[in-house]
């Protein structure tokens, strides 16, 4: 009898503790996320990159999760709309610090990271712009790290293919000051390129797209240049309406686009034929056959039917960068030097993303066009290949 | 001892398990069936309203297609619109339908002919490359676009197109049109409706930035199964809350349809119900419980009285009537226990009045008799009142430690004893027997005799331990004072230096201390028992007869016997000591003899000194007869070689008396070498001291030798010494080595080998107190002659040294070689040895102390021998000497004086001051000796030179008048060539 007590008793012990021990499994299974911000225009017609570069986001955070996240605690992707206005982006910027965000990426407009950055040097949290290459935030120990190498660069390089590869000579810049801080930036230094080079600029003409814009006008007033080429700085949407009015009434002068637009989707979609033969550089092999590469233009089409653009990979890096760095760095506040310290990280075209002590990269370009709908790689620019190429 | 379980607890766990575990079941079952059937009704549910506004929505686009359609009309070749007008047309539509946000019309290249409503930017431009227009293009029906951002407006849009002439009638969808379908859906408080577009893209939601911010809902489990073409229901998370959705495919866009609500809310009728079934379960267990304590209590009361009964029985109370019960069953258990009480009662008075008689004799026993548990305290379960007596505690502290545990009182150096040896008693299933110390209540140690044993039970397992204590503190007491007593006997025995051995009457051995042991060879605990005369062989010295009956001596006459020391103890491994014993009875209390002591004392080493002493004394008898011989032959050798010398001169041309004077000459220098080998004996020799090396004597000797010797002896030399340099005499100690390679020689007449060999060694202190030369503490030179002649039995190698001593035949040998060995060494103040076997050899040791540094090459220098002028006293008590030397002195040209004594010559001197130029001055004189003369001469002219001669020149006395100032020195008898040559390197004059 008092063995049959006890098998009973032990029956309903190992039940309760198989209750508790499932308990405490569940609890300790689903530790704290590490919660993780997102921040860039996805409102407005300005969106149109900022929505590929949340798609970027997603899918690295969607893919470390699969693996388990980091040291088994999964990533929280808190995403935030700035609205392309500096206001909401401080906002959103400090309800992502209030979540307990361990780093922001973002934000894309130049304009949105200069009127950012003070708060994060406050808060001391650590923000990876995927773009922003606004040369404002050149060479400042803060905390703020990008993926774009700063403008002048690029303008630099983009100064150099106009004049020597593409023999321009005489060239209209149309810039938008609704990011100012990068269009003043690539209108003021391929400017500057372009005039040490011998080149002319007949007139840098501004337009905000945030108040009346009238393509119709603005390719009346660059026609009445009559550039051998024009320089244009402004969003996707934007860039194509201007190539469409500017093909109307010329239909010789080179088009050069800024990167800042040219990868988007949009920008073709919405340029038609208007845009085929316009140049650009980018940070972006639009023909990439790195793995990485063909992987995630795999997944981009898989999970949201797009395809990849400058955008997207810079903010796929970003979160790639940030969380290499987590998984080496005990403490939050420790990630942007642990990410100075490494240095060298590698971009999913295969090549490698340097940086310097100000958290400023130094990455390999491409020289890209369109061509029967689709964007082309021409070459990763360097003097011979440009030579070469065309 | 096992617990017993009770019945009351048996009966109510049983009650409780039959009824409540089939409560239990079913209420589960009934809990999960009703959970999972509304679960399922709700589920249902939602995808019916999924379906429904799946199926509302797609006759909701209808309308939209029909507006287009009616636009379709103006492709028509009969209704001719003016171009102009078309724009205008298409705005009237867009007024009056908002379905619409903007509507174009695009021409086969895609570009854009009409729009409304009209924007500058957009018309006329080219949209060939939009995803709506390549979707569209050579298709006839209507075509559903994906999400994109307007160029127009900024906000996300889609588009719905149809074939219009050779291009297509675009419609940008007005997202709020959709919106107006999903708003009106609510489900509870927190449910909603929402689209997705087949991209996953959120086109209309509750919440208006996911279709501003173009949320890709692809993701989301629920949407993604979705895409796959799978409707239904499915639980999700998302934005951390559990929920429900369920999801319908509309047919002609292939948007999903998603109604979603939290589980929460979804289930909360659910979860009413199941608290419902909860609360019945939990009712329905609570009145089981309570039917149970009733009816147990109806079932077991009486048997908790009967239980209560008989426990007071068990105490002891017989008085109590048992109360009537209520149960046939019981009331025939009362009466059997009723019997059961009276036959207890009966049985415990008899057994009380036994106990009684025996306690009354346990309590009047010696000592204590005990029982106690086999635990780690040996806790008192009985006692019996003896064990005040031994510890000063009553039985009724002690019993079951109720204030004092009996185990404490024990001493703490005892415990583990006791432990260990009953433990061994238990295992060997024996009895124990334990003596160990207790603290007596009054401060006092108390020694216990315990005896006891185990009781054991059936399967072997110890009960208790029964057993008696006793005191036995004084027999202890006694004990250890007699191991005392005999502990200081053994270190007294032990620290004694002689041996002492202790035998009863019959000269058994009963004691011997550890000398004794050393002496006999014999083991302590072999000798004991044995009888003294087989342990201790005592022969006596003088006639090597055994001595016995020593002990048997000292029991009859019951008297001390003192040291007798002339016998030796021969011990067990045939080791002779020369002892010195002595005796005495041992008398017991009432001084009766009981037996015997004995005393030995080892006397060996006193001995041997003595035995050397006395050989050194004799020596030294027979030197100075020998000195005293050889100083009288040498004053008259020195009047016959004077003599001889001087006729010689006076002769000369008389060849036969020449002949003759010869024959004097030789024979007094033989009896002058006799002579001069005597007074080596008797240190008084010829000894002129130089730093020497003892490599070179040896060298120069076996030169000598290898021509001189036997030529089957064959001579080597291992000089093996680092410092050979020593102070001596030249001549004497060349001599010596020569005197013992001749004696090897002769013990070797069939050859054999010679061996000279030298090494360094030191003597300590205590060496050179038990020598018996005179040697001091240092480092010496030892130089071994061994030969492998015929050897030396004992009897000769005592008298070896002594002078005249001879093993040789009659005239081939003088018996003076060994002697004058002997002499030469002690002069050198060194030490000699000899060890010898007959038929094996002989080797001699002698040892030099050696000089420090090295040899100073010794230059010989000729000495002219002339004549000179001068008045020379010569003073010496022997008239011969005086004769030859004033014959010899004048012989060479000197005016010579005499004076027979010191008085005489120095009054002479004094009286021929300053005629006297030389003096030539005797050391041994009656009267005044010649230092005492020499001083007076010096007092009165420190300036006079005087020449010392003597037969002695090895007294320390010649030595020290050279350091006073004497101007050389002649030994006697001296030759009349020596005394020329010794005046010739003395200015006189």
């Amino acid at each position: 009898m008092r063995n049959a007590q006890r098998v009973i008793f032990f029956f309903l012990f190992c039940v309760a503790l198989g209750g508790v021990a499932t308990f405490l499994t569940q609890k300790g299974s689903a530790p704290e996320p590490i919660r993780l911000g997102f921040v860039s225009s996805l409102s407005g017609r300005a969106s149109t990159a900022g929505i590929h570069a949340r798609n970027g986001a997603m899918l690295a955070v969607e893919e470390a999760n699969k693996l388990g996240g980091i040291n088994g605690r999964l990533i929280e992707l808190i995403v935030k709309d700035d609205k392309a206005t500096a206001e909401t982006a401080i906002k959103v910027d400090q309800e992502l610090i209030d979540a307990g965000v361990v780093a922001i990426v973002g934000h894309l407009l130049s304009s949105m990271s200069v009127a950012t950055v003070p708060l994060m040097n406050k808060s001391n949290t650590l923000m990876v712009a995927s773009a922003s290459s606004t040369s404002q935030l050149t060479g400042l120990d803060d905390n703020f790290i990008r993926l774009l190498s700063p403008v002048d660069k690029e303008a630099d390089l983009l100064a150099e293919v106009a004049y020597t590869q593409l023999t321009l000579r005489k060239i209209v810049i149309a810039y938008d000051l609704s990011n100012s801080d990068l269009s003043e930036s690539f209108q003021k230094f391929f400017s500057h390129g372009f005039g040490k080079r011998g080149g002319i600029i007949a007139k840098a003409i501004s337009f905000n797209t945030n108040t009346k814009f009238s393509a119709t006008d603005l390719a009346s007033e660059i026609n009445r240049f009559e550039p051998d080429g024009v320089f244009i700085v402004t969003n996707a949407i934007y860039a194509a309406l201007l190539c469409q009015h500017l093909r109307k009434i010329n239909q010789v002068a080179t088009i050069i686009d800024s990167s800042w637009g040219f990868t988007d989707p949009a920008f073709i979609q919405n340029g038609g034929r208007a845009v085929e033969g316009v140049y650009s550089i980018a940070a972006f092999n639009a023909e990439c056959q790195n793995p990485e590469f063909i992987k995630i233009q795999d997944e981009l089409q898989k999970r949201f039917s797009v395809k990849p653009s400058l955008a997207m990979q810079l903010a796929y890096e970003s979160v790639q960068v940030l969380l290499e760095s987590l998984r080496n760095s005990k403490k939050p506040h420790d990630l942007k030097q642990t990410i100075l310290s490494k240095k060298t990280f590698t971009g999913i075209d295969g090549e490698p993303i340097v940086f310097d002590q100000w958290g400023d990269p130094d990455r390999v370009y491409y020289l890209l066009n369109v061509k029967d709908a689709m964007i082309h790689t021409i070459c990763k620019i360097n003097p011979n290949c440009i030579k070469s190429s065309l | 001892m096992k617990r017993m379980v009770s019945l009351k607890h048996i009966l109510t766990f049983n009650f409780m398990v039959v009824a409540l575990i089939p409560l239990l079941t079913s209420g589960f079952i009934v809990y999960h069936s009703i959970s999972y059937n509304m679960a399922k009704e709700i589920s249902s549910k939602n995808q019916m309203l999924a379906d429904s506004v799946a199926r509302e929505l797609e006759g909701f686009l209808d309308d939209p297609l029909r507006l287009l359609h009616e636009i379709q009309v103006l492709g028509n070749p009969d209704i001719n619109i003016p171009e102009q007008n078309i724009n205008r047309y298409l705005s009237e539509i867009l007024r009056y339908h908002l379905v619409f946000d903007m509507v174009m019309i695009l021409d086969d290249n895609g570009i854009v002919k009409n729009i409304s409503p009209y924007d500058e930017n957009l018309a006329g431009i080219d949209m060939s490359y939009q995803k709506y227009y390549l979707a569209q293009k050579n298709r006839d029906k209507p075509q559903w676009s994906q999400t994109f951002i307007s160029a127009k407006t900024g906000r996300p849009t889609l588009t719905l197109s149809v074939p219009f002439e050779k291009g297509m009638i675009v419609g940008f969808l007005n997202l709020k049109y959709l919106d107006t379908i999903i708003q009106n859906i609510r489900l509870g408080q927190h449910g909603y409706a929402s689209i997705c577009d087949s991209d996953g893209t959120v086109i209309a939601h509750v919440d208006p930035t996911l279709i501003e911010e173009r949320f890709n809902s692809k993701s989301i489990m629920v949407f993604e199964r979705g895409f796959y073409g799978k409707e239904g229901t499915f639980h999700y998370r998302f934005q951390n809350t559990n929920k429900i959705g369920s999801k319908a495919i509309v047919p002609q866009t292939k948007w999903l349809v998603i109604i979603t609500q939290t589980i929460d809310e979804a289930f909360a009728p659910v979860r009413h119900i199941q608290h419902i079934i909860l609360c019945g379960m939990l009712a329905a267990v609570l009145f089981a419980i309570f039917a149970a304590y009733i009816s147990l209590r109806m079932t077991l009361n009486p048997l908790g009285k009967l239980t209560e009964d008989t426990k007071r029985i068990a105490a002891g109370d017989y008085s109590s009537p048992l109360e009537p019960a209520a149960y046939r069953e019981i009331v025939t258990l009362e009466n059997s226990f009723i019997k059961m009480r009276d036959a207890l009662q009966s049985r415990e008075n008899a057994l009380r009045e036994s106990e009684s008689r025996y306690r009354t004799l346990v309590n009047n026993m010696p000592g204590a008799v005990y029982r106690s548990a086999y635990d780690d305290v040996w806790t008192t379960e009985y006692i019996s009142d003896g064990i005040e007596a031994l510890c000063g505690y009553p039985p009724s502290e002690l019993i079951n430690g109720k204030s004092k545990v009996y185990s404490s009182l024990v001493h703490p150096h005892d415990q583990q004893m006791i432990r260990e040896a009953v433990d061994r008693a238990i295992k060997q299933h024996r009895h124990f027997i334990i003596e160990y110390r207790i603290f007596h209540a009054d401060g006092t140690i108390r020694w216990i005799y315990s005896q006891g044993q185990a009781i054991y039970d059936d399967s072997d397992e110890v009960l208790f331990l029964d057993g008696v204590l006793l005191d036995c503190t004084e027999r202890k007491v006694a004990e250890t004072a007699l191991l005392e007593s005999e502990e200081k006997l053994q270190i007294t025995l032990n620290s004694i230096g002689d041996a002492v051995i202790a035998t009863d009457m019959g000269g058994r051995i009963e004691r011997m201390n550890p000398v004794a042991e050393t002496l006999s060879g014999w083991n302590a605990k072999d000798a004991i028992g044995c009888l003294f005369d087989q342990v201790f062989h005592l022969i006596d010295q003088q006639n090597s007869q055994a001595i016995s009956g020593l002990v048997s001596d000292v029991v009859k006459t019951g008297k001390p016997v003192e040291f007798q020391a002339n016998a030796i103890l021969i011990s067990k491994d045939g080791q002779e000591r020369v002892i010195a014993n002595s005796g005495a009875p041992i008398l017991n209390e009432k001084d009766e003899i009981v037996g015997a002591v004995l005393v030995f004392r080892d006397i060996s080493e006193q001995a041997q000194l003595e035995s050397r002493i006395r050989q050194s004394e004799k020596m030294e008898s027979i030197g100075r007869l020998a000195g005293g011989v050889a100083h009288d032959f040498n004053n008259m050798l020195g009047g016959i070689i004077g003599a001889a010398d001087l006729l010689a001169l006076q002769i000369k041309g008389n060849q036969i008396a020449e002949e003759h004077v010869a024959i004097i000459i030789q024979a007094a220098e033989r009896v002058a070498d006799l002579t001069s080998k005597l007074l080596s004996f008797s240190h008084k020799g010829k000894f002129i001291s130089k730093p020497l090396s003892v490599h070179d004597m040896i060298n120069d000797s076996v030169g000598i030798l290898l021509h001189s010797l036997n030529k089957r002896i064959h001579i080597t030399t291992e000089l093996s010494a680092t410092q050979h340099v020593m102070s001596g005499d030249k001549s004497q100690l060349q001599n010596t080595i020569i005197n013992l390679g001749v004696n090897a020689s002769d013990a070797m007449p069939d050859g054999g080998e010679l061996t000279f060999r030298t090494e360094n060694i030191s003597f300590d202190q205590e060496y050179c107190e038990n020598s018996s030369f005179a040697i001091q503490p240092g480092q010496y030179i030892k130089l071994t002659v061994k030969d492998t002649g015929i050897g030396m039995d004992d009897s000769i190698l005592a008298k070896i040294f002594e002078p005249f001593f001879t093993t040789k035949k009659e005239g081939a040998g003088t018996g003076l070689g060994l002697a004058a060995v002997y002499g030469t060494v002690k002069d050198h103040y060194g030490a000699i040895a000899v060890e010898s076997l007959v038929g094996s050899g002989t080797e001699f040791h002698i040892y030099f102390p050696i000089l420090d540094g090295h040899l100073e090459q010794q230059t010989q220098r000729d000495v002219a021998v002339k004549k000179l002028t001068g008045t020379i006293l010569i003073v010496d008590d022997e008239s011969v000497i005086r004769k030859t030397a004033v014959a010899m002195l004048e012989e060479l040209g000197y005016t010579v004086l005499t004076a027979e004594d010191g008085p005489k010559a120095i009054q002479h001197y004094k009286d021929s001051y300053p005629g006297v130029d030389l003096v030539l001055l005797d050391m041994i004189m009656p009267n005044m000796s010649g230092p005492e003369v020499f001083r007076e001469i010096r007092a009165f002219d420190p300036s006079a030179k005087i020449l010392v001669s003597s037969g002695y020149s090895k007294d320390r006395a010649v030595d020290e008048l050279k350091q006073m100032g004497a101007v050389g020195f002649i030994k006697k008898p001296y030759r009349y060539i020596e005394l020329a040559e010794v005046l010739a390197q003395i200015s006189i004059g």
